[in-house]
């Protein structure tokens, strides 16, 4: 060998050195002056042959480190088809593969990975690099099942972020094979890995849970759609990805500089694929629109059409929290509405619902009408008729042009309506009749106008719009039903004729009316209101009343009109029998104890007082503790009056021949077995029956009785629900009597908002307005007033109301009203009586106040002249007051004859204000 | 053994550090620093302050004071340092977080529990200054906890506890809620109610959140509130799909909300999600169980339903005068 030739190949010796400094074209330049001259000695020295394989290996390596893939590629290439079964055949055809890869020519990657597996033999790091490769290759050419193998085993077998990679992508395939369970084998192992931030892995779990949720897949779409992350936090961990990736390449490379050569630039390589991978990834998520608030609703559509109602709503819900200002936060919220709507969770829905209109008035509200017709939808049904009013109000107050704004205007008349704000509710239907002529509404805004009138006691026009309805409107429930109320506004104009061939028109024609048995009811009310002629037909409406009733309202309504029938002719054991048949078909409902009530007092009308004493007995004892059972409180009533009538035997003036002594024993009887129930009910917390007896009790004893006191001991807020009528009138009055007014207005609110269908509803009603009127509560008072007046428009009572109203006006100072009502109450022929002069006296004192002396004393003349005989007290005050007025218009002497002309009345010199106008005379004198 | 570092030493050695903390050093007792001799083989841990600087260390304990005690690597002398000042404990920790993981998944516990507790075992008197070792502890109470060994858990959680008590950071929260999650298993329902009730509730976006929703439906499960319960379990599912861990629980007990209110098809579709999602947890094997027992209900359900509708056709056909018609605003 030449000098020349040793010397060179001396440099040649520093190679390793040079590549190991990474000086990779001094160390090819070196190799390319070394290789002809092994070549040249070959065959003298037979080592240079391994020389020449090491050397062409080497010099594609350096190729290869410098990233010049094409040529390194076919550098490796020329080493493998010279040394076929060369000793570098391994890592040279791992890195041929890894050039192409670095080239993204995945295909080729195949090819010589297919190649190394066929023909070579290799160790399990040599494996993972080539098998790591091939999955790659495969799953860059998206041939997903092709890839899991050797992902797989690269994740069995791999370590550290070689581990990761191969899941991430395995990940990726399983969930573009829609293979769930295998997918869910690995997803809480990526999970806790940064992987689970790679965008490829969040795209196919968007673009492949999309696919299911179009097919309407939802349990699928589900799965795949609850493993995306949000943009904004991908956004950050991408970042953070990226800086892993940067910090753990250069550790891998510090920590393996020594090994170059063999997998450390295959492996630095894949690390910078991953990096540019979260690079792209980085630049394309920053271009995305936000996708965040659209797979939440999608998660959230999903768990609805599951039906999983509770995951939907909170899903929902948290959209609307986090991104109250994207367009999706109301969709999200509405959506939660729809979703307990769905749950039949109605409470709820409406919570979200008022959410909603917080949050999204008009203008910028996407489902305003919708939202609020439906919240006014739920509050109709559940007859909360204020709430109904004020967001159908709102509604269309803060969005005039509401879709479906008729149909809020009919739900704020209709709710009006039914809190009896009738004229409020009149003007809304015509609204409708005259801005929205053509409104699906209409018709039942007319129905309801109509009906206005009725309840107006407006007869004649309530008649002539209903029946304007029934000609135009021959189909339907409303024109059945609004058929029945012409019938009713014939009855209230007084044409009881019409009325009746109406009612009759109206069975004939809707025999499977639920109304039927009202029309009978009314045909009986008005063919009994003709005499006695015609009872017995009036007897046969009401029996098919009972017979064609659905409710028991119609039941008890026929049931009682017989029953009164039977009263007027005095037929007690008709009506013995007509009840006990009710409660044999009605044992505990309807009117029971009611009927009870009626049996017993009609066997005492037949003078069979055992009967009578022990059907009261029993049913006080069965039945008292329930409050709502106002049979109770009739009995106990009817049984107070017999106590108070029962005679005092140690009385001398008792006379034994004038009392039946067998009905008194039996009376006598009755209190006792009364007390000693009393006593029992208290042992046997029976509250309800033991209130009651007190206030039996209390009735009939004088004050400050024992019975009195235990009464009084539940005169404490908390037994006020216990109470039945008969003790909240008693307890009311009780509070009355003690000045305790608040406690009073407590006790009759609850009597009037639970039991405001009892008979003693008018006690509760006289006990609060007199409460208001003693506390000064005049304007409180006066509603109260109104309300006796008239619901209870025939009796007494209603002009009691009716005169202590007019006070009020004349305290007010409302003259004009004041005098009406006076004036009214002295012209009703029903209330004629003690009502008469009061109402007198009144406009009397009216005039007075209003300075108009010479008129007062005109009405005081008439009270003591017409009533004075009548109604001596009348009488009385009448005097002193226009002797009074007579004074004050200086005709003193006038006041003093007529002052000496009561005295001398021998009656009217008895009562107690005969002294006053003694004491006057000698004043004026 | 060398010598005590002298006051001067110290002083030089302060000045070497660009930072103010060193002048807070102090001289340790001898004793102290023979027995920091004695471990100084290897250092434990690299502690990073606030001022960047970077030492590598043996932890020799803490004071009342609120000072962290250490030993240099290669030095003798003892020193105390301000908790304040420390960035960041780096503990020598040979633990593999993707093998732990692979273990965890596996539920091979017992193994997670035995690489995590003998190196950190010592540690847990300084998690509450920042280091990488609580991420591995909580992950051993975590195992402990899926290993049932309930007392365990328990002792753990108040060792933990104790240094966390006036940070109360995630770890506290977490290891108090692992309390109570093992104190609800040993069935103290009374002891565990009153702890959830003093605890402010954990916000939805927390990665603790699931295992509050979780203490919080068990509790009400325990009183047989079901309905209050269903409502945890529901967030814990809605909020809580990336936590493989606690979702299983809750898709379980929402398969029992759905199943006791009747609703089969929908208890029956989560038993199908959960052969998925949750596979071979012990809740997704509950849940497998329950299947045919839901199967059975869900026919006979339909049979009564049945049964009803034709008892009501039947009698509408008896009496078709009684349907109420009378107008409603729906009409």
């Amino acid at each position: 060998m030449k000098i020349s030739d040793v010397r060179k190949l001396e440099d040649w010796r520093r190679v390793p050195v040079l590549m190991a400094a990474r000086k990779f074209p001094e160390a090819i330049q070196l190799i390319d002056i070394a290789v002809p001259i092994f070549r040249k000695y070959m065959d003298q020295y037979p080592q240079f042959k391994d020389f020449t394989e090491d050397s062409i290996f080497n010099r594609a390596l350096c190729i290869h480190e410098q990233e010049q893939f094409d040529q390194s590629k076919e550098a490796f290439k020329q080493y493998l088809v010279q040394y076929n079964r060369g000793r570098h055949r391994k890592p040279a055809v791992i890195l041929w593969a890894d050039a192409h890869a670095a080239k993204e020519e995945w295909e080729d990657v195949l090819k010589v990975g297919g190649r190394v597996y066929k023909e070579i033999t290799l160790n399990l790091r040599e494996n993972l690099a080539v098998y790591g490769l091939m999955g790659e290759a495969h799953f860059q050419l998206e041939h997903w099942e092709q890839a899991i193998e050797p992902l797989y085993w690269t994740f069995r077998n791999g370590s550290g972020d070689e581990r990761i990679g191969a899941a991430t992508y395995l990940t990726i395939c399983l969930v573009r094979l829609k293979e769930f369970k295998k997918l869910y084998e690995f997803v809480p192992f990526v999970y806790k890995t940064p992987a689970r931030y790679d965008l490829g892995l969040q795209m196919a779990l968007v673009e492949e849970g999309d696919e299911f949720y179009d097919d309407a897949k939802s349990d699928k779409a589900l799965l795949l759609f609850r493993l995306v992350y949000k943009k904004s936090e991908l956004l950050i961990q991408l970042d953070a990805l990226l800086n892993d990736l940067e910090q753990n390449k250069r550790r891998m490379l510090s920590a393996e500089k020594t090994k170059a050569g063999q997998t450390l630039a295959s492996k630095a390589r894949r690390y910078d694929r991953s990096i540019k991978r979260a690079k792209e990834q980085l630049v394309e998520l920053k271009e995305f629109e936000d996708y965040d608030q659209e797979i939440d609703i999608r998660i959230g559509n999903c768990y609805f059409e599951l039906k999983r109602y509770l995951e939907a709503l909170y899903t929902y819900h948290a959209i609307y929290e986090d991104y109250p200002d994207d367009e999706l936060a109301q969709q999200a919220l509405y959506s939660c509405f729809t979703t307990a709507f769905a749950m039949k969770d109605i409470d709820r829905a409406l919570h979200h619902a008022y959410e909603y209109v917080d949050a999204f008035p008009p203008p910028k509200s996407a489902f305003w009408d919708t939202i609020t017709l439906n919240i006014a939808t739920i509050h109709v049904e559940r007859e909360e008729w204020q709430k109904a009013i004020d967001i159908a109000e709102k509604a269309i107050k803060l969005k005039p042009d509401h879709s479906v704004v008729d149909n809020m205007i009919y739900i704020a008349g209709y709710s009006h309506f039914q809190l009896s704000r009738i004229i409020k509710a009149m003007k809304k239907f015509e609204v409708i009749f005259e801005a929205h002529p053509r409104s699906q509404f209409l018709q039942p805004a007319q129905y309801w106008h109509a009906q206005g009138h009725l309840f107006e006691a407006n007869y004649t026009p309530g008649r002539e719009e209903l029946l304007e309805f029934v000609d135009s409107y021959s189909i339907g429930p409303l024109y059945e039903d609004a058929y029945y109320r012409l019938g009713m506004a014939f009855y209230g104009e007084g044409d009881f004729t019409n009325a009746l061939s109406t009612f009759q028109a109206f069975v004939g024609e809707f025999p499977e009316s639920i109304l039927r048995s009202e029309a009978h009811a009314f045909g009986g009310d008005i063919l009994a209101s003709w005499g006695d002629v015609h009872l017995d037909t009036a007897l046969e409406q009401y029996k098919l009343g009972v017979e064609t009733a659905v409710t028991m309202v119609q039941t008890d309504y026929a049931t009682m009109a017989m029953a009164r029938l039977f009263e007027l002719e005095s037929n007690h054991e008709q009506i013995i029998e007509l009840w006990s048949s009710y409660l044999i078909k009605h044992p505990e409902e309807g009117n029971f104890t009611e009927a009870i009530y009626w049996i017993g007092a009609s066997h005492k009308n037949l003078n069979n007082w055992e009967k009578a004493l022990n059907t009261f007995y029993d049913g006080v004892v069965k039945y008292g503790d329930d409050p709502y059972l106002y049979g109770i409180d009739m009995i106990l009533r009817d049984v107070a009056t017999e106590f108070e009538n029962l005679p005092d035997i140690n009385s001398p003036t008792f006379d034994p021949s004038k009392v039946d002594r067998a009905n008194m024993d039996l009376l006598l009887s009755l209190k006792k077995r009364l007390r000693d129930e009393m006593m029992s009910a208290g042992k046997q917390r029976r509250l309800t029956l033991l209130m009651r007896l007190a206030a039996l009790f209390y009735s009939i004893t004088s004050e400050g009785g024992s019975d009195a006191g235990i009464l009084s001991a539940f005169m404490r807020e908390s037994y006020i629900t216990n109470a039945g009528p008969i003790s909240l009138v008693m307890m009311g009055r009780e509070a009355a009597k003690r000045g305790n007014m608040d406690m009073a207005n407590r006790i009759y609110d609850h009597f009037l908002e639970e039991h405001h269908s009892s008979d003693l509803a008018l006690e509760a009603l006289k006990g609060v307005a007199e409460a208001k009127m003693e506390q000064g509560k005049f304007d409180e008072a006066a509603v109260y007033l109104a309300d006796i007046a008239n619901r209870f428009a025939t009796m007494e009572d209603a002009a009691w109301a009716n005169l202590r109203l007019a006070d009020i006006y004349t305290k007010k100072r409302k003259f004009e009203a004041a005098e009406a009502l006076y004036t009214l109450v002295a012209s009703v022929k029903e209330w004629s009586g003690e009502a008469t002069p009061e109402a007198l006296y009144g406009l009397g004192q009216a005039k007075l106040a209003q300075g108009k002396t010479d008129e007062a004393t005109a009405y005081f003349e008439n009270i003591y002249i017409l009533y004075g005989g009548g109604y001596p007290a009348w009488g009385v005050k009448a005097y002193i007051a226009r002797a009074r007025a007579l004074r004050k218009m200086g005709r003193t002497d006038d006041a003093r004859t007529i002052l000496q002309e009561m005295v001398d009345n021998e009656t009217l010199a008895k009562m107690p204000g005969a002294k006053e106008a003694r004491d006057l005379i000698a004043e004026l004198r | 053994m060398k010598a005590p570092a002298s006051l001067l030493f110290v002083v030089l050695f302060a000045l070497l550090l660009p930072c103010r903390v060193v002048a807070q050093a102090n001289r340790a007792s001898l004793q102290e620093n023979i027995q920091a001799g004695k471990e100084r083989d290897k250092s434990q841990a690299v502690i990073r302050f606030q001022n960047k600087g970077k030492w590598e260390v043996n932890l020799v304990g803490r004071t009342s004071g609120g000072t962290l005690k250490m030993r240099r690597e290669g030095q003798s002398g003892v020193y105390e340092y301000p908790l304040k000042d420390i960035a960041l404990i780096t503990f020598n920790l040979e633990l593999d977080d993707v093998e732990l993981n692979a273990l965890f998944n596996a539920k091979k516990f017992k193994e997670v529990i035995k690489a995590i507790d003998e190196p950190t075992r010592d540690i847990l008197r300084y998690m509450d200054i920042p280091n990488n070792a609580n991420a591995y502890i909580m992950q051993m109470l975590r195992s402990l906890f899926w290993d049932k060994q309930y007392e365990e858990v328990i002792k753990t959680c108040e060792n933990i506890m104790r240094p966390l008590r006036t940070v109360k950071g995630p770890e506290f929260v977490e290891a108090e809620l692992m309390k109570i999650l093992s104190l609800q298993a040993m069935g103290k329902t009374d002891l565990t109610a009153r702890m959830l009730d003093k605890m402010d509730p954990v916000d939805r976006k927390d990665p603790l959140a699931t295992l509050w929703f979780h203490s919080m439906a068990t509790l009400h499960l325990s009183t047989n509130n079901w309905r209050q319960a269903a409502e945890f379990n529901a967030q814990l599912v809605a909020y809580g799909s990336k936590d493989f861990e606690w979702m299983p629980a809750g898709l379980f007990r929402s398969m029992e909300y759905y199943d006791t209110t009747t609703n089969y098809p929908v208890a029956l579709q989560i038993t199908e999600e959960m052969d998925i999602v949750a596979q071979n947890t012990d809740w997704a094997l509950q849940a497998f169980d329950a299947r045919p027992g839901i199967e059975s209900r869900e026919k006979a359900w339909k049979a009564k339903l049945k049964a009803e509708k034709e008892s009501a056709a039947a009698e509408r056909e008896k009496s078709p005068g009684k349907i109420d018609k009378t107008p409603t605003l729906l009409d």
